[in-house]
C-alpha cells in the first residue's frame, strides 16, 4: 500500500508542477508576466531586481519574475530544447550562433519605437558603434548593455611622487616603464592567467601602426590580416615587453584578481583592464589608493589615429519563442532607458552603451568617458565573440608568444591559419563588423560628454 | 513450474533491464547519432554531416592530438609513480610497520576530498606570490627563484602532483589489502631458503599481486583519459593548448562553442579510446592464473 502511495504522491507533485509552469506560461503569454533571466556574475542581481520593480510600478498588471544565476546558460539550454526559454535574458552564450540557428527574436521592429524617456527612437538612444556589433546578417538580434573601454590603468600616488606622467606615444610608455624598473618597481602588473587581457595591447598597437582598414580586416578575418607586417611588428613589441620586464615576475601564472592586487597594493604601477576595474577591486582597494588610466599610447610615424579606442560589451536578447515576446523586448528598452543606464553607471561603476550615460560616472572613469568621447571611433574584439574557437587560439598564442615559446611570426601565421579554417569552413557561419559610417564621420561616437558630474 | 520460473525470472529482471535500458542505452545510441549532426545544443535546427564530425577531429584538428598528447602523459607519468610509490609503501605497511593502520588512513584521507577541494588547495599551493611551494623555494635559493607553476610551460608537470598525491591513497590500499591475502607460509619457505626481501617481493608479492596491479593500471588508464575536474579547475574553466585534455575539449566544444554535435562525436572517440586502452592493458598484463 505504501509505495503505491508514494506513486501516487510523486504522480501528483509532476502533475501539480506541470500545471504551474502551464499557467506561467499562458500568463506570460498574455502578455501578464515576463519572465527574464540574468547572469549572476560580478554586477550581481540587486540592480536588476530594482529595474524590474520599477517597471512593474510603471506597468500595472505586469509581474517581472527576474531570476539570477552564476550558470543560467545550464538552465537556460534546456528551456530553449523544450520550446519555453524565458522572455529576456543575459548570459554567457555563443549569441551569435544562437542568431544564425534562428534561436533569438530580431529587435529592429522595437528598436524604431519611441524610447522610454527621451524623445528620440529606443535604436537612436545606443551608441552607435556599440548597437552596430550587434547585427547580424542585417538585422539587430541583441542590444548592448554595459559597456568597457580598455585602457592602461595607473597608480596616481606613485606616479605623483616620481613625477611620472602618462605617456602619449609608445617610445615615452617604453622611457616610463624603465624609469618605473629603475626605481624598482614592477612597470605592468598582468593577468597572465587569462593572456586575452594582452589583446587590446596587441590590436591597439596594431591600430595606432596600421590604421583603421587593417585593423577592421583583422576583426573580420580577411585573408592576410593576421600575417599584417605591422601585426607581427606589433606581437614583436609585446613580446619585447615581457622580454625587458615590464610585466611583473610570475605573472604568467597570475589570475586577473591577483595581478590586480598586485597594481592596488603598489607592488606595480600599471595595469591594463577594462573599465570594471575598479568596480571588481572594490573591496580590496585600500582606502587612499588612487588609480586613473590612458589609452594606448600613439606611435611615431603610425598611420592610426591615437584616439580610437577599443570597447567590449555585454548584450541582452529576446529569444524567439519566447511565451512573451513583445513583454520582453520592452522590459529591455526599460533596462536601456537613459535613467536606468545613469543608474547603472552610478552602482557598478562602469559606462554604459547609451548616449549621455555619463551623469553619475567615477571620477576614476572620467579619464575613459574622455577617451570615449575623443575616439574618432571605437573597435571591439568581435572576431572573438563570433568564432569562441578563434578566441581561444588567440588566448593560448598569446600566452606561447609572451612566454617565448613561440616567435611573433609564429604567433601571426597560428592564427592567420586558424582564421583560414574558419573561412574555408562551410559550417561556420560568418559575419563582419563595420564602424558605422556616422560615428566615423562625426570624428567621435556621439556619447558620454566630459562634462558629466563625477561624484 | 520451470515456464513460471523463467517468466518470474524475466519479471523480476524487467525493471533493472528498463532502467538500463533508459539511462545507458537510450543516451549511449542517442549519442551515436546526434555525433552524426552539425548541431548548437540550443536549437532543433540540425545538419546532417555524415561522419564529416569525426573526420574533421581525426584529420583537421591539431588541438585534439595536442589534448590527447596530453592525456597520455597524464596517463603514463603518475601511473608509474603511482604504481611504483603505492607498492612502496603497501610492501613497507605489510611488513608490520608501526602505526601501520594510522598510515592506511592519513594516506587514504585524501580520497575523501572532492577533486574540486583538492585543486584549490594545490591552486593556493602553487600560487606564485604567496604559494607554499615558492614559499619554500625563496629561503632556500636566496629569493633567487620563483617559479610560475601554473604558467604555459609549467602546467603540465604541476598537475602530476595532486593526481599523484590525490590517487596514491587508493592505490595502496588496493595493494595493501591484496598484499595481505598473500599466505604467509610463502615468505617463511622463502626465508628458510635465504631470500631477500627484494627477492621476496620479486617472487612471491608480485606474482600472486599481479591481477590486483591490473586492476590497478586499468583504473589509472581509465583516469588517465577521462581526467577533467582536476584541470578545468587548475585552468580556471579556460584551458589553453598547454593544458587542454580530451575531456575539457569535448566541454569546450560542446558547451563553450555551442559545437555540440562535434563536441558528442569527441565524446564517442573518447569512448572508444577508453575501451580500446583498457581492453589493451588486460591483454599486455593478462599472465597465468596463481591459485594459493
Amino acid at each position: 500500500m505504501r509505495p503505491l502511495f508514494a506513486i501516487a504522491a510523486v504522480a501528483l507533485l509532476l502533475a501539480g508542477l506541470a500545471g504551474c509552469a502551464r499557467k506561467e506560461r499562458s500568463e506570460r503569454a498574455a502578455g501578464k508576466e515576463i519572465e527574464v533571466s540574468v547572469f549572476l556574475g560580478g554586477y550581481g542581481l540587486d540592480f536588476f531586481q530594482d529595474v524590474a520593480r520599477r517597471y512593474e510600478r510603471t506597468h500595472p498588471g505586469v509581474k517581472v519574475n527576474l531570476w539570477g544565476d552564476p550558470r543560467n546558460i545550464e538552465k537556460l539550454r534546456p528551456r530553449f530544447l523544450s520550446g519555453d526559454p524565458p522572455d529576456a535574458f543575459w548570459a554567457v552564450l555563443p549569441i551569435w550562433r544562437l542568431a544564425d540557428g534562428g534561436a533569438l527574436h530580431a529587435l529592429d521592429k522595437e528598436l524604431d519605437t519611441k524610447a522610454y524617456g527621451q524623445d528620440m527612437t529606443w535604436r537612436s538612444s545606443f551608441l552607435p558603434s556599440a548597437l552596430a556589433t550587434a547585427l547580424v546578417g542585417g538585422k539587430t538580434y541583441f542590444v548592448p548593455t554595459d559597456l568597457s573601454v580598455h585602457l592602461m590603468w595607473y597608480n596616481v600616488g606613485m606616479f605623483r611622487r616620481h613625477g611620472w606622467k602618462a605617456p602619449r606615444t609608445w617610445p615615452e610608455f617604453t622611457a616610463l616603464c624603465e624609469r618605473i624598473k629603475a626605481a624598482g618597481i614592477a612597470p605592468i602588473a598582468f593577468q597572465g592567467r587569462y593572456p586575452d587581457y594582452a589583446l587590446p595591447i596587441l590590436l591597439n598597437l596594431f591600430q595606432r601602426q596600421a590604421g583603421e582598414r587593417p585593423l577592421f580586416a583583422a576583426i573580420n578575418i580577411e585573408r592576410g590580416a593576421w600575417v599584417h607586417p605591422d601585426m607581427i611588428k606589433s606581437a614583436r613589441m609585446l613580446r619585447e615587453m615581457m622580454v625587458k620586464g615590464y610585466f611583473e615576475p610570475g605573472c604568467m601564472g597570475m589570475t586577473h584578481t591577483e595581478a590586480q592586487m598586485e597594481f592596488v597594493n603598489g607592488r606595480a604601477a600599471m595595469v591594463p583592464c577594462g573599465t570594471w576595474l575598479k568596480a571588481e577591486m572594490k573591496n580590496t582597494t585600500p582606502k587612499d589608493f588612487e588609480m586613473s588610466c590612458f589609452n594606448y599610447p600613439a606611435a611615431p610615424g603610425g598611420k592610426g589615429d591615437p584616439s580610437v579606442a577599443g570597447i567590449s560589451l555585454g548584450y541582452w536578447c529576446v529569444p524567439a519563442q519566447a511565451a512573451n515576446i513583445a513583454g520582453g523586448a520592452d522590459f529591455l528598452k526599460w533596462l536601456t532607458s537613459l535613467d536606468n543606464a545613469n543608474q547603472f553607471c552610478r552602482e557598478k561603476d562602469t559606462l554604459f552603451a547609451v548616449k549621455g550615460a555619463d551623469r553619475y560616472v567615477a571620477k576614476e572613469l572620467a579619464p575613459a568617458v574622455e577617451a570615449m568621447r575623443r575616439a574618432k571611433y571605437t573597435w571591439a574584439a568581435m572576431m572573438s565573440n563570433w568564432y569562441p574557437e578563434l578566441a581561444l587560439r588567440i588566448d593560448d598564442g598569446l600566452a606561447s608568444l609572451m612566454t617565448g615559446n613561440i616567435t611573433p611570426e609564429e604567433f601571426c601565421r597560428r592564427i592567420e591559419d586558424m582564421c583560414e579554417r574558419i573561412r574555408r569552413d562551410p559550417r561556420t557561419p560568418k559575419y563582419r563588423f563595420e564602424p558605422p559610417a556616422q560615428a566615423v564621420a562625426q570624428g567621435r561616437d556621439p556619447i558620454p560628454t566630459p562634462e558629466g558630474a563625477p561624484r | 513450474m520451470k515456464r513460471d520460473a523463467r517468466r518470474a525470472v524475466i519479471l523480476f529482471l524487467l525493471p533493472a533491464c528498463g532502467l538500463y535500458a533508459v539511462l545507458f542505452l537510450y543516451p549511449v545510441i542517442s549519442s551515436l547519432a546526434l555525433s552524426l549532426y552539425d548541431w548548437d545544443g540550443f536549437t532543433h535546427k540540425r545538419q546532417y554531416v555524415g561522419l564529416d564530425n569525426f573526420t574533421r577531429l581525426l584529420t583537421n584538428d591539431p588541438m585534439f592530438w595536442t589534448a590527447l598528447k596530453h592525456n597520455l602523459f597524464l596517463l603514463t607519468v603518475p601511473t608509474v609513480i603511482i604504481l611504483v610509490v603505492a607498492l612502496f609503501f603497501a610492501a613497507a605497511l605489510s611488513s608490520g610497520v608501526r602505526g601501520a593502520r594510522l598510515f592506511r588512513i592519513t594516506y587514504f584521507f585524501p580520497n575523501v576530498i572532492s577533486m574540486v577541494a583538492i585543486t584549490l588547495l594545490w591552486f593556493f599551493i602553487y600560487n606564485p606570490t604567496f604559494g607554499l611551494l615558492n614559499g619554500l623555494l625563496r629561503p632556500v635559493t636566496g629569493g633567487k627563484v620563483t617559479i610560475v607553476w601554473l604558467d604555459p610551460n609549467h602546467i603540465m608537470g604541476s598537475l602530476v602532483a595532486p593526481i599523484v598525491w590525490c590517487s596514491l591513497g587508493f592505490y595502496l590500499v588496493l595493494f595493501l589489502a591484496g598484499m595481505e591475502n598473500i599466505p604467509h607460509t610463502y615468505y617463511d619457505a622463502a626465508k628458510v631458503d635465504g631470500a631477500n626481501a627484494w627477492q621476496q617481493f620479486r617472487s612471491i608479492t608480485m606474482p600472486l599481486l599481479w591481477d590486483v596491479i591490473t586492476i590497478g593500471v586499468v583504473f589509472l588508464i581509465i583516469g588517465g583519459l577521462r581526467i577533467f575536474d582536476l584541470i578545468y579547475v587548475m585552468a580556471l574553466g579556460y584551458p589553453n593548448e598547454q593544458s587542454q585534455v580530451i575531456a575539457t575539449y569535448l566541454y569546450e566544444q560542446a558547451f563553450n562553442n555551442a559545437h555540440m554535435g562535434y563536441g558528442i562525436a569527441i565524446a564517442v572517440v573518447l569512448f572508444v579510446l577508453v575501451f580500446a586502452a583498457t581492453a589493451i592493458a588486460m591483454r599486455v598484463m593478462r599472465r597465468e592464473q596463481l591459485e594459493y
